[in-house]
């Protein structure tokens, strides 16, 4: 099977420590990278869904991120709302690393 | 049919929280929410930051999803209010004339303002910072080069002062005691908080207290302090604190003790009537009360209450927490910081301060922070984990804004 997705490199691998999170501003968006401590790698939108934050700001436990604000937490991997104050998911990307890079597909 | 009524008096945060969680936990039968204050229930934080700032208004923030409460079959009386409980009869008598028979009673009522019993209180130009109206009417009156007093230094009259200076006025802080946030924060953050907010053309007075409002032709004109000082104003805030709204708890002769009493399951001393957020006076062991008000502790009391109210006995534990904004920075408390013996600062590179309070055996017992929002978040988050874990990092990684509290969490469960 082809690969019909439209890949855009985001940033170097080594910019996103295990464990954690990092921000890539593209095109007047940000997006948040994430990087498990099993080195698996998801992309969300980077701006809260409940008020205005950029959840890379925010604190990673597993497979959650907590926004920084309102302590909202979602399921990085599925975008999931998983308690209030948040209600609304957040977008996610396809994500693929290749030669030490990360590539978002944002379409 | 008869249905089995929870009826819940206050549809603020706890109450509208309550009326949720016994939906999704389940309960089948009829739910009754009652509000004297005849709006669409919204949220509170932002009235005193993007409502003052004229940014948005109150009903941008919702707290129920609309469609929710038709969809979820739950009666919402806006406007009217709750006279009496009877309790033998277990009826609630409503402003209209009306009673209700309610399975279990929540008494989600709130707080009202204190206020201030000085001469001039009745001119026009003085307001409380409580409710969407007073919000609303204060972003009014925020225009460029008015002057403003705000009266009392805590939390609700910092974010006024950000926002009243955000749209251009001069503002005047008046407060009785020695620094700002007494009660919230520890002395070396109280001073970073005054410095950044005098940065911002924010002017101090603290150790006076009001005496008088002057007007003229009713309309608010200045404000008298103790020392003699007069300042001209046109308009004044009083954020000198809250008190809980306990008369239709009292007039049916339920225990108050700072509030409604309740025990760990939030249950007053009848036990088809439970209180839940800032009313709510809970016990935390033997002869200690707690009663929170802040948004984390409606939250969850709001959650706690209703499965309990559905037949539950599940304890409440408190994770106090709580956030404000205030111009460019947060700030963010966990914990309670009362029993702590001495305290740890971590100065991070972009001038954020975190300090951890430490109890006789350095456990941490609360955290505070003052500065940018990703240096405050996650040194309290990691705070509160460390809390919650009962892990005790040395007084040397906690200084250490290069040290990832983090890894104290991975080493034990690895």
């Amino acid at each position: 099977m082809s690969d019909t997705k439209n890949w855009i490199k985001a940033l170097d691998t080594t910019k996103v420590a295990r464990g954690d999170v990092a921000r890539w501003d593209h095109d007047g968006r940000s997006y948040a990278i994430f990087r498990t401590d099993s080195d698996a790698f998801y992309a969300t939108d980077d701006i809260c869904t409940h008020e205005y934050a950029h959840i890379s700001d925010g604190y990673v436990e597993g497979t959650t991120i907590e926004c920084p604000r309102h302590a909202g937490c979602f399921d990085f991997r599925t975008g999931q709302a998983l308690n209030p104050p948040v209600c609304v998911n957040l977008r996610t990307f396809p994500v693929k690393v290749e030669d030490g890079a990360i590539y978002i597909d944002i379409a | 049919m008869h249905q089995e009524n929870m009826v819940i008096v206050g549809a603020g945060h706890s109450g509208a929280r309550a009326a949720q969680a016994l939906r999704a936990n389940g309960w089948q039968e009829r739910i009754t929410i009652i509000d004297a204050e005849g709006r669409t229930p919204y949220e509170r934080p932002p009235l005193s930051k993007a409502v003052l700032k004229g940014e948005r208004a109150a009903e941008v923030a919702p707290l129920f999803p609309a469609g929710y409460l038709a969809e979820n079959g739950i009666d919402f009386l806006s406007g009217i209010g709750a006279t009496a409980i009877d309790r033998a009869g277990q009826r609630l008598a409503l402003s209209d004339g009306n009673t209700l028979p309610y399975h279990r009673l929540l008494l989600a009522t709130g707080a009202i303002p204190r206020d201030l019993g000085v001469p001039g209180r009745d001119a026009s130009g003085i307001y409380p910072l409580r409710n969407a109206a007073d919000a609303e009417s204060i972003a009014q009156r925020l225009q460029p080069g008015v002057d403003i007093v705000i009266v009392g230094g805590g939390l609700i009259g910092l974010e006024a002062a950000s926002a009243a200076i955000s749209r251009g006025c001069n503002v005047t802080v008046v407060e009785a005691g020695p620094r700002l946030m007494m009660r919230a924060v520890p002395a070396p953050l109280s001073s970073k908080i005054r410095h950044h907010h005098e940065s911002k053309g924010v002017r101090f007075l603290f150790g006076r207290r009001v005496v008088g409002f002057g007007q003229h032709a009713g309309g608010l004109n200045s404000v008298s302090l103790n020392d003699g000082t007069t300042l001209t104003c046109s308009a004044s805030i009083i954020s000198i604190g809250v008190l809980p709204r306990t008369e239709l708890a009292e007039r049916a002769g339920l225990t108050l003790d700072n509030g409604v009493a309740v025990n760990c399951f939030l249950q007053t001393s009848d036990p088809y009537i439970y209180a839940a957020g800032d009313a709510s006076s809970f016990a935390l062991g033997p002869g200690v009360r707690m009663r929170l008000e802040c948004w984390k502790n409606a939250e969850d009391q709001g959650s706690v209450v209703a499965r309990n109210m559905m037949g539950g006995c599940e304890p409440y534990l408190p994770f106090p927490w709580m956030w404000s904004d205030q111009f460019d920075q947060t700030m963010q408390i966990a914990g309670i910081a009362d029993g702590a013996v001495d305290h740890v600062e971590r100065q991070c590179e972009d001038g954020t301060l975190l300090i951890y309070h430490l109890d006789d055996a350095e456990k941490i017992q609360a955290v505070s922070g003052f500065g940018s929002i990703r240096e405050v978040s996650r040194g309290v988050r990691a705070g509160q984990m460390l809390m919650e874990r009962g892990l005790r990092p040395s007084r040397q990684a906690l200084q250490d804004p290069n040290c990832d509290l983090r890894m104290f969490a991975k080493a034990v469960v690895a």
